[in-house]
């Protein structure tokens, strides 16, 4: 579509200034201020005659399949004539859904005479399929007085999926290898309680640890060498009520839980432990029952990615205590979940005591930076002090929650998105390491 | 449409509907309800009206010496120089005259401006109320004088001769009074008869160096009473026609003047005014215009792109409204000395939590005081003290003064925290 351009608007203006200024002086004939006009509706008709139409363009973009939630994904825009040069663009913007920032600008560069390229960064902010619909180019005629705005449909899709990017760049792979040996090798053996082999008793040796049948068998006294059990059941549970679907960090929590929960699957299957996945909100969701880590992890990954946000709240009470029935054997279960205070948090702590009898509990949450930074920020104003003690208030409601879920022996991780797959990593190790399943 | 909003709009509807009854009210000038009442001139109106005559009510607004040619004074009112009280009792509040209260001066000063014509009252305001005229609610011959004496154009009380009096206004046209009431013969110095009729006068003229005056003894001669009941329709419209000379009539009711004596004449606007603003060459003006504003109506019908979103309702905003919620509340409580004093207790926990990795004493300043005295006495002093300054305000401190404590406090934490 075609508009006035700035130009044409400034020039109509003076024009209107001038006729007026003639009207009200009386210095030249009121035909001074009709040939004025005239002059302008000729360049203008003749401009707007020369400025290239908006059919001559076509424009493709490309993307990558896949983009990981929380991070900037960047598509490189070709614009090409189908006759004549490409028209000097003066601005360019892409047309995408608002999960991936809505309306976004970017640059082109003439790289040919029928060509031009470009780059546009857009942010992934949520899981799904989104959009990048069109691309809208806006160029001048030569005179400047028009504008072309044109919007060239794209139709381009892009799938944003949870963000293994800890798993794909290895870093998992350095992290829990490197714990893992030499942990194993010196703590496993003979600590267990699962039997590893069969070794001759020698002075030292606990005289419980012999194996008085294989004894007697080889006339020689044998013991039993035990080690740390390896294929442990690991419960991914993720709570997907509407707690969750709060921003932290430019990304929903329920995000970074399933980014955190990702590399856990990744890490376990690195340590051998068996992954499954649950995920709840006012009802029980999806089971996927405990399988071994590396297959678990392409299941585990379409199904998180497929998982949708839930606006509805969670029922802590129904989802654990389906979890703990279909539960046949002690597992470690990593419960990712959110509260608001103290009374609400009542019934979770309630039911995660219960499933602390038989299982090991490790409770991971957000901290959210937005109440660090209102009690450390200078306040201006009293609204902001009386703002800085309600933060206070409501972080010391958390820890109280935390507290309390540390004195049944559950294991609390309250920390920051960017160093929550860091440290809930470490647990795991640590759990393995203290065999505490 | 639900229950709540209905009873709105009916509310609205109802106080919509007061407003234009009260605007209505002023805007006719206090006609009501006694204009429509056999003593008032409301039919003289519509019959003087329907023969082409110019006559209308005085409204808010000027009136310039020239543009009218007579003014209705109907007067109301029994004694010109106090207010209008009411009596207690019913009975003699119907007895009395006074419908509207007019001024000696006021009256005075309009009949110097304009011609006027001062119409005597007659009966009690009973006749008003029941509907029916008898000689037992006339008013007091005195009280129905008194508009007359302010022109000192009586030197003998009003006639009431009784009965019915038939009087002849001229031209071919009578009619007929009940109970007349008319002036005696004997006319002040500069009054003269108009109108005879009986043994008195009806109509006397009064020229006292300003403008003449008309006095007119009985109302009924051009009251809704009188052209209802006795026919005078057609007499009282030749008498006001012939005394105003042709010109427009003002029935002035009012207490108010509204007449400049040198008012400049108003000219009224017309289309042909309108029409000249759009006359060649200004026509070139209002083009340029058009052609201005369409362009930029134009440009911004074609958007870059499409319309954005301002406002993102995530769920993520809950919180920060949430603590904004609690913050008003702690602060619509009106304890701001307590409100900062928890804040500086928080403030203290972080900054012990800060300093030794986790908090647990009572007395976190004294603690951290102590800490701080080991490398910089005066420091941990002022400290404590910027503290213990923030934390005891006194009740009544305004916000400004327990800011400047705060930002007191805030310095010292910081050069605890970070080194003076």
């Amino acid at each position: 579509m075609i508009r006035p351009g700035r130009r044409l608007l400034l020039l109509a203006g003076g024009a209107l200034a001038l006729t007026v200024l003639l009207l009200a002086a009386d210095v030249l004939p009121p035909q001074a201020a009709l040939a004025l006009w005239t002059v302008l509706a000729v360049l203008a008709l003749a401009d707007l005659a020369l400025v290239p139409g908006a059919r001559a363009l076509d424009v493709a973009l490309d993307a990558p399949a896949e983009v990981f939630a929380g991070e900037d994904v960047r598509l490189r825009v070709r614009v090409g004539a189908r006759r004549g040069p490409v028209p000097p663009v003066a601005g360019a913007r892409a047309e995408a859904d608002d999960a991936l920032g809505g309306l976004t600008r970017f640059a082109l560069a003439p790289v040919a005479p029928d060509r031009a390229d470009g780059a546009v960064t857009l942010h992934a902010g949520r899981r799904g399929l989104f959009r990048v619909a069109a691309v809208w180019l806006r160029w001048p005629s030569p005179l400047a007085l028009w504008e072309v705005v044109a919007r060239l449909p794209t139709d381009l899709a892009l799938r944003v999926v949870p963000n293994i990017r800890p798993v794909v760049s290895g870093t998992i792979d350095a992290q829990v290898r490197s714990e893992l040996y030499g942990v194993k090798d010196t703590v496993s053996r003979g600590e267990g309680s699962e039997f590893h082999q069969l070794v001759e008793f020698t002075t030292g040796m606990d005289t419980r640890a012999i194996d008085w049948k294989h004894s007697a068998r080889h006339r020689a006294l044998v013991a039993k060498e035990m080690r740390a059990e390896r294929n442990h059941q690991i419960i991914l549970a993720l709570d997907n009520g509407y707690l969750m679907r709060g921003e932290v960090a430019g990304l929903a929590r329920i995000d970074h839980a399933i980014n955190a929960a990702l590399a856990m699957t990744w890490a376990a299957g690195l340590g051998g432990d068996l992954v499954g996945l649950y995920s709840f909100d006012a009802e029980p969701r999806r089971y996927i029952p405990p399988q071994p880590g590396r297959a678990a992890f392409p299941a585990l990954r379409s199904q998180l990615a497929e998982m949708g946000y839930s606006s509805v709240e969670s029922n802590h009470t129904l989802a654990l205590a389906h979890l703990n029935a279909r539960l046949k054997r002690r597992s470690l279960i990593v419960i990712f979940s959110d509260f608001a205070d103290t009374t609400t948090a009542e019934l979770l702590v309630e039911n995660l005591q219960v499933l602390n009898r038989a299982h090991v509990i490790v409770f991971v949450t957000l901290r959210d930076p937005e109440l660090e930074t209102r009690q450390d920020a200078m306040p201006d104003s009293a609204d902001a002090v009386a703002e800085a003690v309600v933060a206070a208030d409501m972080a010391r409601e958390r820890q109280l929650v935390l507290d309390r879920l540390a004195r049944l022996g559950i294991l609390c991780l309250e920390t920051a998105p960017n160093t929550l797959t860091a440290r809930l990593l470490s647990t795991y190790l640590e759990i393995k390491a203290r065999e505490l399943i | 449409m639900s229950a709540g909003r209905g009873a709105e709009l009916a509310a609205i509807v109802a106080v919509a509907v007061v407003a234009l009854s009260v605007g209505w009210m002023v805007a006719r000038g206090g006609q009501v309800p006694v204009e429509r009442s056999a003593v008032g001139l409301r039919g003289l109106v519509s019959w003087m009206r329907g023969q082409d005559a110019e006559i209308r009510y005085a409204s808010f607004g000027t009136v310039a010496p020239g543009s009218v040619g007579l003014r209705v004074i109907p007067v109301l009112d029994t004694d010109l120089d106090a207010e209008f009280s009411r009596p207690e009792a019913r009975r003699d509040w119907l007895m009395t005259g006074t419908e509207r209260d007019l001024s000696r001066g006021v009256l005075i000063r309009k009949a110097a401006l304009l011609p006027s014509l001062v119409v005597l009252p007659k009966w009690t305001r009973a006749v008003r109320h029941t509907g029916y005229a008898h000689e037992s609610l006339l008013l007091p011959g005195a009280d129905a004088a008194a508009a007359a004496r302010a022109f000192d154009a009586l030197p003998a009380p009003l006639l009431r001769p009784g009965g019915v009096l038939r009087f002849d206004a001229g031209g071919g046209y009578g009619g007929l009074l009940y109970e007349p009431q008319l002036f005696a013969p004997r006319l002040a110095a500069g009054c003269a008869p108009e109108l005879s009729a009986g043994p008195g006068h009806l109509l006397i003229r009064c020229d006292r160096g300003g403008g003449p005056v008309w006095l007119l003894s009985d109302p009924d001669l051009i009251n809704n009473h009188g052209l209802r009941l006795a026919g005078n329709a057609d007499a009282a419209a030749q008498l006001l026609t012939r005394i105003a000379g042709g010109g427009p009539i003002l029935i002035d009711t009012t207490n108010h003047i509204f007449t400049l004596a040198d008012a400049p004449a108003v000219r009224r606007r017309g289309w042909a005014d309108l029409a000249r603003f759009f006359a060649w060459p200004h026509v070139l003006a209002w083009f340029g215009l058009g052609a201005l504003t369409a362009l930029l109506l134009w440009r911004s019908w074609v958007r870059f792109g499409p319309a954005q979103v301002l406002y993102d309702d995530r769920p993520g905003a809950a919180r920060s409204v949430s603590i904004a919620a609690k913050a008003r509340i702690l602060r619509m409580a009106g304890n701001d000395p307590r409100l900062f004093a928890a804040h500086v207790e928080n403030r203290l926990r972080r900054v012990e939590r800060r300093l030794f990795g986790q908090a647990g004493s009572a007395e976190p300043a004294a603690r951290i005081a102590e800490f701080v005295a080991r490398t910089d006495p005066e420091l941990a002093k002022g400290f404590k003290h910027a503290a213990a300054a923030a934390m005891t305000p006194g009740t009544g401190t305004p916000p400004a003064q327990l800011l400047t404590l705060l930002d007191g406090f805030e310095q010292q934490a910081e050069r605890v925290l970070n080194g003076s």
